[in-house]
């Protein structure tokens, strides 16, 4: 029986043991659980569902929704009229690239068709990024588009795709692939299925792809630049021109990214017409099959130039990855240099052209030659340029009248503007036309650079039937055409250097049909003897009836913008030290048109100097004289969250009186962000829920419909449709998706610069033109504010490349920093225009300044200068606490930091413990911010000023609080036994001893 | 004395020969999680240690009768699995939202499929807990 005992007693020994084991375990997932739940909340809330609901309460509903009460019928009213806002969007913004003798829109016989192309498996209905995600069940994949609108698809070929097994892979290093299959696919069982049927025309397919944390590579799997005309493309369509088999043959760019595209006016792929558009969306296709029927007449026009070599951009000799020769600690060993100055995009093709007609400066030499036989020639250099698309109809456009109005700071173009009709009769509905407005300004040398022509307006018609016109009206600010000079004396004070300016000389505004065709037009009015080319290199007159008369400026004007229009703070140098050549005199050469010898060369192997490596570190914080004894806490002064709707930003006695109330633990809940804040119950503010993105928000109705929220075509077809109606309408959607899914705050829209083509989040950015991203940036937010939304505009500045996106220096002119990649965000973020109350700032530093702590942009330009009242939080810091200090960020004039509660904690201590005023009054000034962006949001709808509020809790928190409490007893309970037991044991078997 | 034990192989059971190849299991795989992994944003140092410890302590069960030996190096894994799969959470919670990593970043499958061997580890050394280390007499 002794022996029977011990037996017993050793296995339950042994079976505590284990059971101590078990329990402890499951305490550490527990844990590791509920340490992500503190993490990421906002993300868990999403998935789940759990998201705070919106606090009912008797007060005023400020922001309603247009289609009524927020209810199961509404939401589809709404998700309805999207789908159909997609469509519209997408037929106004594909652009046409050509169409040869009216191929486009089909008969209505023409409807047995081939898709080619292995993307036909792998459509681009969004790029990879934060927000919405594509719903086949909305209709909109390409299949069911074309088959909706009446196709009859080949779909043995279509089911080879499926099938192929190769598929694109978006990854950042040369086994990136563009997914398309080799010319050996197509057996011949595969060409017999469109031999003799499905060849009323062959539809071809292209992407392109990129996304958040992958810039396109330049080179890639097949050992060429991704956006380059791949063999296998080229394989592809010569096989299908060559087997004569097709009565038309249609190429569909779907990329937001400007592939390599003169290749379809080569007669050898017998391409009869192309659209190129961006990003569909979940209906975007629907839009798609409208053109090629013609249900819709074209209109969009390129807002990115697609150059025959994408290589051939100034910008792509910078581009990527550079490290310093002597510094490689992550996050602070990498760089690169803005050496094309202002010239991006279709600035630099253009204005070289220019040089090249008027045969000075080098325009012509070798330097920068990608695609010209010999010298450079903008015909061979040149696909499409900015601006450029076709339509169905013709349109004839007259300038009634162009007006500089110097005392009103406003350029009117009055322009008449009639519907011919389609020359081929194939399309008799109604079209639109976009008036496109540009500017040359003097130049010479010594000046600040200026492009030839640039941008400053446009308008779009309505719907025109056949001889039918309408008189537009273009309204533009003259801001948009100012010349950031810094070497300029600035005109409201003369002891600064740094103004925008006028400089004295000959202005002529111009319509044209693109940015090519204006600068002929000028050219034209300017130079009647040059020989004008187009970019096909066919002479051209040009039409200098489509020009101003000059408005010649007798001397140079540095008073007029010598302050912000937007608030009257003196603009003058503030960026200096963002030019890698502060810290090595004359160690960069940048661009001029006045020597297009300096064409750049790569900067490689720059080396960091004592100075830089020391503005890399980051650690600049200097506590300041304020004491914590300054401020109070906790007070109860009566002011509650609901009543600072209409208190004014600049009521300084009210904000002091509400931000008073708060405990120092409260501020800090408010600057550590978790895609959202706690509800602060002392002073009645509700959990508020923020959430990505820009191609719409990454979440689900919490009322009506729950199927998803709307994934809307890309910002590149929005850019491309010249509409800002459209724009105002997609900022109207994104703040009703808002109220159904009560979320306050999107990150998005995007507003970085295409500097180049290859940037992995061009889809979530308008242009390469910053006055394009100025007005279409504008036009959103402002109707998202309107709607309730905080738009949370990103990612504020430089952000315009992935690779090394966290910590990556960007050096550039202040020049170009403030005419490029800061006036993309102006026209969203100023006060005056887009009005936008929230921002996000970038991974990227601003010279050698992480941008989340930059104190010369985020609060010196941002407020300032633009007026910016919102709140301002980082990326994600979370992932870049190495470099984005606390301290630094929150003086620099960052509010919150994304997705990292951590911060919390830091405040709080640094706060109490190191008893720093300095950053007690930053994390109020953060509040101030915080409260007065949201109590202009759908936040503060419902609540009174005796609103209670709760604090919101998520159910699977509390279980997992529940949890680690159970397993952590257990675990002790079960060690205990575990102990007593053994000890037991052991004294059993000294007694048998 | 009585506690120490002379002979660490001598009749041993099922139990014992499974903890020890887990023991091996996780020395083995700490050495390859620190040299596959230590250029990662996401790399844990005291995960390495946790795991390594765990495999060494497995010595106590080899030369000591104590009842608890078999435990300790099953503790040094929980604790080495936990902070492995919480530091594996950022790279995957970025890949969720659509983030593609570079070159300079992580690679959260490789993190997690080592956060998955270190719960092997525990799961199975936890089962061994159950088992005799020696032959009873």
């Amino acid at each position: 029986m002794n022996e029977s005992l011990q037996k017993f007693s050793r296995k339950t020994v042994k079976i505590w043991r284990g059971v101590t084991l078990i329990v402890a375990l499951l305490l550490a997932i527990f844990l590791v659980l509920s340490h992500m739940g503190v993490n990421y909340e906002g993300f868990i809330n999403d998935a789940l569902g759990t998201n705070a609901p919106a606090t009912e309460g008797d007060g005023e509903i400020r922001y309603k929704s247009q289609f009524g009460e927020l209810n199961a019928e509404n939401s589809k009213k709404l998700i309805q009229a999207e789908n159909e806002f997609n469509i519209q969007a997408m037929e106004e913004g594909a652009v046409m690239l050509r169409n040869k003798d009216g191929a486009l829109p089909l008969k209505e016989s023409e409807r047995s068709v081939t898709l080619f192309g292995n993307s036909v498996a792998q459509p681009v209905y969004s790029t990879n990024g934060g927000g919405s995600n594509f719903k086949s069940a909305r209709g909109g994949s390409l299949k069911d588009a074309f088959a909706s609108a009446g196709f009859k698809i080949n779909e043995t070929l279509y089911n080879a795709y499926q099938s192929s097994g190769v598929r694109r892979s978006s990854v950042a290093n040369s086994s990136a692939s563009i997914g398309e299959v080799p010319i050996g696919f197509y057996t011949n069982e595969l060409k017999n299925s469109y031999a003799n049927n499905y060849n009323d025309a062959a539809i071809v397919l292209f992407t392109r792809y990129g996304g958040e944390g992958v810039d396109l590579q330049t080179t890639d799997a097949d050992g060429v630049p991704m956006l380059s005309f791949h063999k296998q493309e080229k394989d592809l369509m010569k096989m299908i021109a060559d087997s004569n088999k097709f009565g038309k043959i249609i190429v569909l760019v779907n990329s937001p990214f400007p592939m390599d595209i003169e290749w379809i006016e080569d007669p050898q792929y017998k391409v009869d017409a192309c659209l190129a558009f961006g990003a569909a969306g979940d209906t975007g296709f629907i839009g798609i099959a409208n053109l090629l029927t013609g249900k819709a007449d074209p209109s969009g026009h390129l807002t990115d130039t697609y150059a025959t070599d994408s290589m051939s951009a100034p910008a792509m000799r910078n581009f990527g990855n550079f490290q310093y020769t002597n510094h490689s600690k992550q996050y602070e060993g990498n760089y690169v240099v803005y050496a094309e100055s202002i010239y991006v995009g279709y600035k630099y093709y253009e204005t070289r052209y220019q040089d090249q007609v008027l045969g000075i400066n080098d325009a012509d030499s070798a330097s920068g030659v990608y695609a010209s036989k010999g010298g450079w020639n903008y015909a061979e250099e040149m696909a499409y340029t900015f601006g450029y698309g076709l339509s169905y109809a013709n349109f004839t456009q007259e300038v009634k009248s162009i007006v500089w109005d110097r005392t009103a700071h406003t350029v009117t173009a009055t322009v008449k503007v009639t519907n011919n009709g389609d020359p081929t009769g194939a399309y008799t509905g109604k079209s639109k036309s976009v008036v496109q407005l540009y500017v040359q300004l003097p130049w010479e040398k010594g000046q600040a650079e200026k492009s030839a022509i640039q941008l400053i307006g446009f308008a779009k018609t309505g719907l025109l039937g056949k001889n039918e016109d309408e008189t537009v009206t273009v309204v533009v600010d003259d801001y948009l055409f100012a010349t950031y000079d810094e070497k300029a004396t600035n005109g409201a004070d003369t002891n600064k250097k740094g103004c925008y300016v006028f400089d004295a000389g000959n202005y002529y505004f111009a319509i044209g049909n693109d940015a090519h065709d204006a600068l002929n037009n000028v050219l034209a009015k300017t130079h009647p003897e040059a020989e004008l080319i187009d970019e096909k290199g066919n002479d051209v007159d040009g039409d200098a009836d489509k020009v101003s008369d000059a408005v010649n400026l007798a001397v140079l004007d540095n008073t007029t913008y010598a302050k912000s229009p937007a608030t009257g703070e003196i603009v003058c140098n503030t960026l200096q030290e963002i030019n890698y050549n502060y810290y090595k005199e004359n160690a960069i050469k940048y661009l001029t048109r006045g020597d297009w010898t300096t064409y750049p060369q790569a900067y490689t192997g720059l080396e960091a100097t004592d100075k830089l490596k020391t503005d890399l570190d980051g650690h600049t914080y200097k506590k300041g004289n304020e004491k914590t004894s300054d401020f109070k806490v906790s007070q109860n002064n009566g002011i509650k969250f609901a009543d600072l709707k209409d208190v004014d930003y600049d009521d300084d006695e009210t904000w002091e009186k509400f931000l008073d109330q708060l405990s120092v633990s409260e501020l800090a809940t408010i600057c550590g962000e978790k895609m959202g804040n706690d509800a602060i119950v002392s002073v009645g503010k509700p959990y508020n829920n923020n959430t990505d993105g820009p191609k719409g928000l990454g979440s689900s109705y919490q009322r009506g419909d729950k199927s998803g929220i709307t994934l809307y075509v890309d910002e590149v077809v929005m850019s491309s449709t010249f509409n800002l109606e459209l724009l105002k309408k997609r900022g109207e959607f994104f703040a009703e998706d808002a109220l159904y899914a009560n979320y306050h705050m999107i990150f998005g829209p995007g507003a970085d610069w295409h500097r180049t083509a290859y940037s992995g989040r061009n889809s979530e950015y308008y242009s390469e033109d910053p006055n394009m991203s100025f007005l279409c940036g504008a036009a959103q937010c402002r109707a998202m504010q309107d709607g309730g939304l905080i738009a949370g505009i990103k990612h504020f500045a430089g952000n315009d490349q992935e690779t090394n996106r966290h910590g990556v220096a960007t050096f550039a002119t202040e020049q170009s920093f403030r005419e490029g990649s800061l006036r993309c965000f102006e026209g969203a973020l100023r006060d005056d225009k887009g009005g936008a109350l929230g921002v996000m700032t970038c991974f990227n530093r601003i010279g050698a300044t992480a941008g989340a702590a930059s104190y010369p942009v985020q609060v010196q330009i941002l407020r300032n200068e633009w007026g910016f009242k919102g709140v301002n939080l980082t990326d994600s810091s979370k992932d870049a606490s190495d470099y984005v200090h606390t301290e630094e960020c929150i003086t620099g004039g960052t509010d919150m930091f994304n997705n990292d509660t951590s911060r919390t904690q830091s405040l709080i201590t640094i706060v109490r413990q190191k008893k720093d005023g300095t950053i007690q009054k930053a994390m109020r000034t953060a509040n101030k911010h915080f409260y007065y962006a949201y109590s202009r949001s759908s936040l503060i709808n419902g609540l009174a000023h005796d609103t209670v509020v709760e604090d919101f809790v998520p159910w699977w928190k509390t279980a997992l609080k529940v949890f680690v409490a159970v397993t952590a007893a257990l675990t002790a309970v079960s060690g205990v036994l575990f102990i007593g037991t053994g000890v037991i044991n052991e004294l059993q078997k000294r007694r048998e001893d | 004395m009585k506690y120490l034990n002379k002979y660490p192989f001598k009749d041993r059971t099922v139990g014992f020969w499974i903890g020890l190849g887990v023991a091996a299991l996780a020395i083995i795989s700490a050495i390859l999680y620190i040299a596959l992994c230590n250029s990662d944003k996401y790399f844990s140092t005291l995960v390495f240690v946790m795991m390594l410890v765990g495999g060494l302590t497995y010595a106590t069960v080899m030369f000591t009768n104590f009842k608890i030996a078999a435990l300790i190096p099953v503790v040094f894994y929980i604790i080495g699995f936990g902070f492995a799969i919480d530091f594996t959470l950022p790279p995957l919670s970025d890949v969720w939202n659509g983030v593609v990593f570079n070159s300079v970043g992580s690679n959260p499958i490789m993190l997690l499929t080592f956060s998955i061997i270190f719960l092997v580890c525990a799961i199975v050394g936890i089962a061994t807990n159950f088992m005799n280390q020696k032959k009873e007499n």
